[in-house]
């Protein structure tokens, strides 16, 4: 079986500048990888790339063995902004009513359960919604789909603790129903407790690919801080 | 529903309803002023209000394509549609909607402008509708043209960059001699096919150039649309 996600000798170029330099790595089912870098490192763009968001000049790119952004991609992938936006004008219940549409069926009480979002909010303007609404809002639409694969662009920014935590349970709740979950963060100990696999960016390039465990030994470190402070030295 | 979601967001653009007012206000305006005449003088209203209406198509048109579409790049609220929808997909709804809001637009507007006609002469002149589609597919062109140009340029650059459309495109192509005048001339729209005014004015029913003005507006709106799909399904967002 082919991995859900197949990147080989991926470069892309924005205004005379290499964004991102001969990727290579797959994300297998089921599993679920973490792409840890500093800022600026392609993190974001890497995403965009899979989610079908942004083309790329060179290299290759599979999604379920089709192009990204595909027909096929796009009913099987959903994907998480860091920052939610949305037209502030519209209500989130005009908006929700939208994105079941598309995705042909309607938000289940176990979905807004399960990011925390409260119905009585459905009526309000999305001006009027606080910060950590939105945030439930953007993921109240990106579970609605039931995908099998989910991109999320660093997901526990901006979260409180018991948020974080949530998230931290969505992730693996959604790893256990059989979905393909990847990733970027900043924060190494969600890194190290959550995935299997973690994808290591420097200005473009990939450090490392493999489990937290493969690199430990590599660096004959014995945290993940000193691990990835030792490879992003180098 | 992308074309449901963007006459969702023009719902809350105040400026349109503006347009849409001053737009049905001038013809009242007009037939005011007229009743402190001896007799009123229904080609006056109706060669003003024709003007007019030609600047507000422009206007409506331009606002219709550059305030939504590049908000929507522009604040990334086109992701969540996007992961679900094709960029062609999304462009194709985005043009409906937007010649949707323009035809409701421009059938008031004449619709009005029928109902002020009919009142100060006693008919209905049928020339009128020469007026509604030339318009509407002028307003075709620029909604293309303005979304086109929102790929690369600011609102700011893309309104004086439709604004040397409308010059040129109005300009006769007599005047436009010498090489790269004339090459000029080919790339901008040559709206000066169906003379509105003189046709309105004298009442004159002409199919065969109206059809010839409409199937070239059409197919330079299209044009401008199929560029757009291309650049957008390339663009960076």
């Amino acid at each position: 079986m082919p991995p859900t996600v197949e990147i080989q000798s991926l470069f892309k170029y924005y205004r005379k500048q290499t964004i991102l330099r001969d990727i290579n790595f797959s994300v297998p089912e089921k599993c679920i990888v973490a792409i840890l870098g500093g800022n600026g490192s392609g993190k974001t763009t890497l995403l965009k790339i899979v989610a079908g968001l942004l083309p790329f000049e060179r290299g290759h790119v599979r999604v379920f063995d089709a192009s990204p952004g595909s027909a096929l991609a796009r009913q099987k992938t959903a994907f998480l902004p860091e920052n939610p936006y949305f037209a502030e004008t519209l209500s989130g219940r005009e908006l929700l009513k939208l994105f079941s549409r598309m995705d042909g069926h309607d938000a289940a009480n176990e979905t807004f359960e399960a990011v925390g979002f409260k119905t009585e909010w459905l009526p309000l303007r999305l001006s009027q919604y606080s910060k950590g609404m939105l945030q439930r809002f953007n993921l109240l639409q990106f579970s609605l789909g039931k995908r099998d694969l989910l991109l999320l662009d660093e997901p526990m920014s901006g979260l409180d603790p018991l948020a974080r935590e949530q998230m931290a349970a969505a992730l693996m709740r959604w790893k256990n129903e059989g979905k393909t979950i990847l990733f970027s963060s900043h924060l190494l100990a969600d890194v190290e407790t959550l995935c299997d696999d973690l994808v290591l960016l420097k200005e473009g390039k990939v450090l490392f690919y493999g489990s937290a465990a493969e690199l430990l030994k590599k660096t004959e470190t014995v945290s993940l801080f000193e691990a990835y402070r030792t490879v992003a030295a180098k | 529903m992308i074309a449901f979601y963007y006459i969702l967001r023009f719902h809350s653009k105040r400026v349109l309803y503006l347009l849409l007012l001053a737009g049905f206000l001038f013809p009242l305006f007009t037939l005011f002023i007229n009743a402190f005449t001896l007799k009123p003088e229904p080609l006056l209203i109706l060669d003003a209000s024709i003007t007019l209406f030609g600047v507000l198509t422009f206007l409506f048109s331009f606002y219709l394509g550059t305030s939504v579409f590049p908000e929507e790049i522009e604040t990334r609220s086109i992701y969540p549609f996007l992961t679900r929808i094709s960029r062609i997909r999304y462009l194709a709804e985005t043009l409906l909607a937007c010649n949707f809001l323009m035809l409701i637009f421009l059938l008031l507007l004449y619709g009005e402008l029928s109902i002020v006609l009919f009142e100060v002469s006693g008919f209905f002149s049928t020339a009128l509708v020469q007026g509604f589609l030339v318009h509407l597919s002028q307003g075709f062109i620029w909604i293309n043209l303005a979304i086109l140009l929102s790929m690369f340029a600011t609102p700011a650059l893309n309104f004086c960059l439709c604004f040397v459309f409308i010059i040129l495109g109005n300009t006769p192509p007599a005047i436009l001699h010498g090489g790269l005048l004339r090459i000029l001339r080919g790339v901008f729209p040559l709206l000066t096919l169906f003379d509105l005014k003189i046709n309105l004015l004298e009442n004159r029913w002409a199919p065969a150039t109206l059809f010839a003005a409409l199937i070239y507006n059409v197919v330079y709106g299209s044009i401008l649309a199929i560029l757009s799909g291309i650049s957008f399904k390339r663009k960076n967002l």
